[in-house]
């Protein structure tokens, strides 16, 4: 193994489940938090960030020819209108 | 890659079943997206529904086997990653034994959530009749969580079986020119990795003090 092929394949994505673990303890100790707000909408934004790392890293979406990236986004934005209009319905009744 | 690929049908060429692979899997991972999509979306109507009750349903839920979970399937992506890489790169052991090992960590991932199930069942969370909470949010609540958590399992046992399919694959001795099939191996493996990551603080977070 070449020290570029160690890199590649080994310290990178080391390094991206380094940054999960350290997102997976956060979360867990923000949820035991006394007094802290808005603890739903971190624990969330956690949990997208610790998706983003994967998807973009660990998926190489960040490397990804056009084609592809855009087949990735079309789940979450049809996913989107299934919240959207869903609860355009349930808030309005 | 530093290896040649096995082109598969219908494609005439590498560089367009290299396009192609992550193209389609990806196609595949947005239904699984809004499969996924409809549970979450059961999730959060419950949630603005049933309020404060729904959340007291989370509480009875165990944290440790949910975190033991979390971090078991974020280092079973970890092993994935590198052996999509080292496939590529057709560094065939190195691609084997992170193979095993991620077959390893998802095992490991059920046998922690049979005993948490186990736990679950003797603790009477189960909604219906002998239901330990009262009926209504929490019962919503604990829905969720056997639906949901039954159909991560079945994702999960299916990526063991394609991840088992490259290991018979590299048996053959031919793992390396696998490469696009690696990549959609682990594209899929990620994904079940990811829908965990979401769950992890519906399931296990919403309801600490």
């Amino acid at each position: 193994m070449t020290p570029e092929q160690r890199r590649h394949l080994i310290y990178a994505p080391l390094r991206i489940w380094l940054g999960l673990c350290i997102l997976l303890g956060l979360t867990a100790t923000y949820a035991y938090l006394p007094h802290v707000p808005i603890k739903p909408i971190i624990s969330l934004l956690i949990a997208a960030a610790k998706g983003a790392l994967i998807v973009l890293f660990f998926m190489q979406l960040r490397k990804a020819e056009a084609i592809v990236r855009l087949a990735a986004l079309v789940g979450v934005i049809w996913a989107s209108f299934l919240f959207l209009f869903s609860f355009a319905d349930f808030l309005t009744r | 890659m530093s290896s040649d690929i096995i082109i598969h049908e219908p494609f005439e060429t590498a560089a367009r079943q290299k396009v192609a692979v992550p193209f389609g899997v990806w196609s595949f991972l947005a239904t699984e997206c809004l499969f996924f999509g409809g549970i979450f979306l059961f999730y959060a109507y419950a949630r603005w529904h049933g309020g404060e009750a729904f959340s007291a349903g989370a509480k009875e839920t165990d944290i440790w086997f949910g975190s033991a979970n979390t971090f078991i399937l974020m280092t079973s992506s970890l092993t994935m990653a590198i052996a999509e890489r080292a496939t590529k790169e057709g560094l065939v052991r190195l691609a084997r034994w992170m193979l095993w090992a991620t077959i390893g960590f998802g095992l490991a991932f059920l046998v922690v959530k049979g005993f948490e199930y186990r736990k679950d069942i003797s603790e009477h969370l189960i909604p219906g009749p002998h239901f330990k909470l009262e009926q209504g949010p929490a019962a919503q609540f604990w829905a969720f969580y056997w639906t949901v958590t039954v159909t991560h399992a079945i994702h999960l046992t299916i990526g063991l079986g394609v991840v088992g399919r490259l290991l018979w694959i590299d048996r053959r001795g031919d793992l390396a020119p696998h490469a696009t099939t690696a990549e959609g191996t682990a594209l899929y493996w990620h994904l079940v990795d990811i829908v965990w990551v979401i769950l992890y603080p519906l399931l296990y977070l919403v309801g600490r003090p």
